[in-house]
């Protein structure tokens, strides 16, 4: 990669066929950094995470243990779930950092999507997603990674249990909890402020 | 579920994977319809954000200079140089331990008296304070 590894001769995921490891840090480098941000919550630690993640990815390349990396964008996720956790059990020993920096705070905050057509809606979707990033923190370990994985990734419960490594039975247990927490949060993402929540 | 339909929370817990699991959404046009709609607003909350270039640029670039810095001579380094400041630790605690307090040997022998004293005596302790009430002053 660049001028340090150039192109990596590792051994490719799914064949016998050399990897541009640089290319392929460049195509899920986005979506790395996102998942990361989202279980940290502040913008350093993420990016820190990320750079971990993908040294990991390049030694596990260089390697060539493809038992790992039979599905790439899956082991990835895997490894970056599991980079997260061990940065946020480091974390609850740091009690002085338990509310993110307001700085970063915003960031959550202009991460929300611009889709909402209007000036007004688009600032309800940022507040709710503000809202929801900061029940996350309410989320135990598993119930974090079970619902990110679900809600940000749209994976389904089975290959979340397959990163996890959990009987999609636990899975399911932890995404009726999180959910449950969530209520709220998601009631509004959806349908708005002040809806009902019954219909007959 | 209450009644004929859905409620919004099972509407969401299904799309979760945590909801109601039959077919109610097949049976019910409206229930179907809400569904549906729930989808795609999903679709569009889950619009990837955009991050800036630049950012992502310098990210890779320290990637790149983390790969390039000889991991295998620093790890050794490090531990060589753990290795050698316990040793200095524990060369400055052998050092520096105080030598031991000599035995106080008048104070064995003042104990010895004591008990042999004790052990001599007819009459127990306690009656030594009574005795010196009877004894009369010359």
């Amino acid at each position: 990669m660049g001028v340090v590894a150039g192109q990596l001769e590792g051994t490719s995921p799914d064949a016998a066929r050399p990897i541009d490891f640089d290319a392929w840090m460049r195509a899920e480098q986005r979506r790395t950094f996102l998942l990361c941000f989202r279980f940290l919550r502040e913008w350093d630690e993420a990016d820190t995470a990320t750079q971990e993640v993908f040294l990991k990815a390049y030694k596990a390349f260089e390697s060539g243990r493809s038992e790992d990396l039979q599905d790439p964008a899956k082991w990835l996720t895997r490894v970056a779930v599991n980079t997260c956790l061990d940065r946020l059990r480091s974390r609850r020993w740091q009690f002085w950092r338990k509310r993110p920096d307001p700085d970063d705070e915003r960031v959550i905050l202009a991460l929300a999507p611009d889709a909402a057509p209007s000036a007004e809606d688009r600032l309800f979707a940022r507040e709710i997603y503000g809202r929801l990033a900061a029940a996350l923190e309410r989320l135990s370990e598993r119930q974090r990674s079970v619902f990110v994985l679900r809600h940000f990734e749209d994976l389904s419960l089975g290959e979340i249990g397959e990163i996890l490594q959990l009987e999609i039975g636990t899975v399911k247990v932890h995404m009726s909890r999180a959910v449950a927490k969530l209520r709220e949060e998601l009631r509004d993402l959806y349908f708005g402020p002040g809806r009902g929540e019954r219909r007959t | 579920m209450n009644g004929g339909h859905w409620s919004d929370d099972d509407l969401v817990g299904r799309l979760y994977g945590a909801g109601p699991d039959d077919a109610h959404l097949t049976d019910c046009p409206e229930c179907a319809q809400r569904w549906q709609s729930l989808i795609e607003k999903r679709e569009r909350i889950l619009e990837p954000p955009n991050l800036p270039e630049t950012f992502l640029a310098s990210q890779r670039r320290e990637v790149q200079r983390r790969l390039a810095r000889p991991g295998k001579s620093v790890h050794w380094l490090s531990l060589a140089a753990a290795g050698a400041t316990a040793g200095v630790v524990m060369l400055a605690v052998l050092l520096h331990r105080p030598a031991p307090a000599p035995a106080p040997e008048t104070a064995d022998r003042e104990l010895f008296t004591a008990v042999y004293s004790l052990v001599q005596s007819d009459e127990p302790e306690a009656v030594q304070p009574i005795r010196a009430l009877f004894e009369v002053e010359p």
